[in-house]
């Protein structure tokens, strides 16, 4: 008759039970202190950004465009971009169609080019970050996404927009554990996931126009962030390529057009 | 060796019958126009190549709804003004037999009409096409890729600016919300 003892089987199946039962009971106790306070990470993140004399990161986005059908399509691009506050910028885009671009502030100038179209648009615009922001996406009609994230002053924006900003869990799908926030403000919704530990540097970010036709949604994940970029002096200069032409920006084709008018009289 | 001479035919005739049903699919495919329209370094306006709109208000990526600015224009395919006479089912009348002087004055008579039909419809269209055009100069605009098939050629470079012509309309490429769209201009002969 062989006797078993019993004694070692249960203390593995106590230890077993304890291990699968214990994150579970975890999980009901604050893990973050972003459940209790999202406000205060999500502030954290935009301090950082904004205070980051320097940074660089590569951002893959998408949006959906509500085609006259009724059905959405989505489209993409890839954006590597490096700030230097205070007032040098220097994105190069490529779209899911192929095409590819540069958008670069070198202090003095704006330049856009399209290396596609072999063309490209330049302006004078000495200034703070946020000043030839406004410039370049308001006057000039110029698009750069996420835009407000590059500003100085993303923190105070936000902190003026925000209507509300909820915890929605921390997230165990990211590249790293990220603190999941969704918020409000009162024109759209947006996502955010910051990391749970570390530098507190959005890994994704969404954003639902809920008022538009369709209810399109923009995305944005981001990565290689390099807090301390190595940036050669001529980094955000622009020298044409070859064979580039030079165009304007519609709004100076605008501009121009308006102020002839009066002086036509038809 | 006598069945295999059947089975050759028709292999051969197989063939050539694929060979010329290829052949009018691919005329068939190109169009009208002919496939030699396209092009390098040219544009075109049909709908957007593969057939979707890329700009659209998610686009901007921006933590704002609105945009300051008002959604670009889009100009439609000329449509024509010309209004078809409305048709009745008629009865039908005897018709007296005509000598064949009498046909073929009637046969010049209809000539001279269709002529002249002609004539005011190209009128009426080339004075359409002046007012749009006075009208569009630096209003409307097309983004690249609103460009399709039917190709306009780059026509003029004048003082670096490479001026396009389509259909009497002159274009030329501006900065537009990050795309380079084709604006309505006036052309560089105009001056």
């Amino acid at each position: 008759m062989i006797t078993i003892r019993k004694e070692p089987i249960l203390l593995v199946v106590f230890c077993s039970a304890l291990a699968v039962l214990a994150p579970a009971g975890a999980q009901d106790q604050p893990a973050t202190p972003a459940i209790d306070d999202p406000q205060r990470l999500f502030e954290r993140m935009a301090r950082f950004l904004a205070g980051a004399p320097k940074f660089q990161t590569t951002v893959r986005m998408g949006y959906d465009v509500l085609q006259d059908s009724g059905q959405k399509i989505e489209f993409g691009e890839r954006h590597r971009v490096t700030i230097a506050r205070p007032d040098r910028l220097r994105a190069e885009l490529s779209k899911s169609n192929g095409e590819e671009g540069l958008v670069l502030f070198d202090g003095q100038k704006i330049t856009a080019h399209n290396t596609t179209h072999a063309v490209y648009a330049q302006t004078e615009k000495p200034g703070r970050l946020e000043e030839v922001l406004d410039y370049f996406l308001h006057d000039l009609g110029m698009r750069l996404p996420l835009a407000l994230m590059f500003r100085n002053d993303f923190p105070e924006e936000m902190a003026q927009r925000l209507e509300t900003l909820e915890f929605v869990e921390v997230s165990a799908v990211t590249a790293v554990p990220c603190v999941h926030l969704a918020g409000r403000t009162d024109e759209i919704d947006f996502q955010v996931w910051i990391p749970e530990k570390g530098d507190p540097v959005p890994q994704r970010l969404t954003i639902t126009y809920r008022d538009e036709e369709g209810q399109p949604q923009f995305w944005a994940d981001f990565e290689n962030w390099d807090m301390a970029p190595a940036i050669s002096a001529d980094f955000f200069a622009f020298t044409p390529p070859k064979g580039a032409e030079r165009i304007p920006f519609l709004t100076e084709i605008e501009k121009a057009l308006g102020e002839e008018t009066p002086k036509g009289g038809d | 060796m006598r069945t295999a001479r059947p089975v050759l035919s028709i292999l051969v005739l197989f063939t050539l019958t694929l060979f010329f049903l290829t052949i009018v699919a691919e005329v068939m495919a190109r169009g009208p126009g002919g496939g030699g329209r396209g092009g390098r370094g040219g544009i075109g306006r049909g709908g957007p190549r593969g057939g979707h709109h890329r700009v659209g208000p998610a686009s901007r990526g921006s933590f704002r709804s609105h945009s300051r600015r008002p959604p670009p224009r889009h100009r439609q395919p000329p449509r024509s003004t010309y209004r078809r006479p409305e048709t009745r089912p008629s009865q039908p009348r005897p018709v007296p037999p005509m000598t064949p002087e009498e046909h073929q004055k009637r046969h010049e008579a209809l000539q001279e009409e269709r002529q002249e039909r002609r004539e005011e419809r190209d009128e009426q269209r080339e004075r359409w096409r002046e007012n749009r055009r006075r009208e569009e100069v630096g209003t409307t605009y097309y983004y690249g890729d609103y460009w399709g098939d039917e190709y306009c050629e780059a026509s003029v470079v004048v003082d670096g600016i490479t001026y396009y012509e389509c259909e009497g309309v002159w274009y030329r490429r501006a900065y537009s919300g990050g795309e380079v769209a084709y604006v309505v201009v006036e052309g560089p002969r105009s001056e």
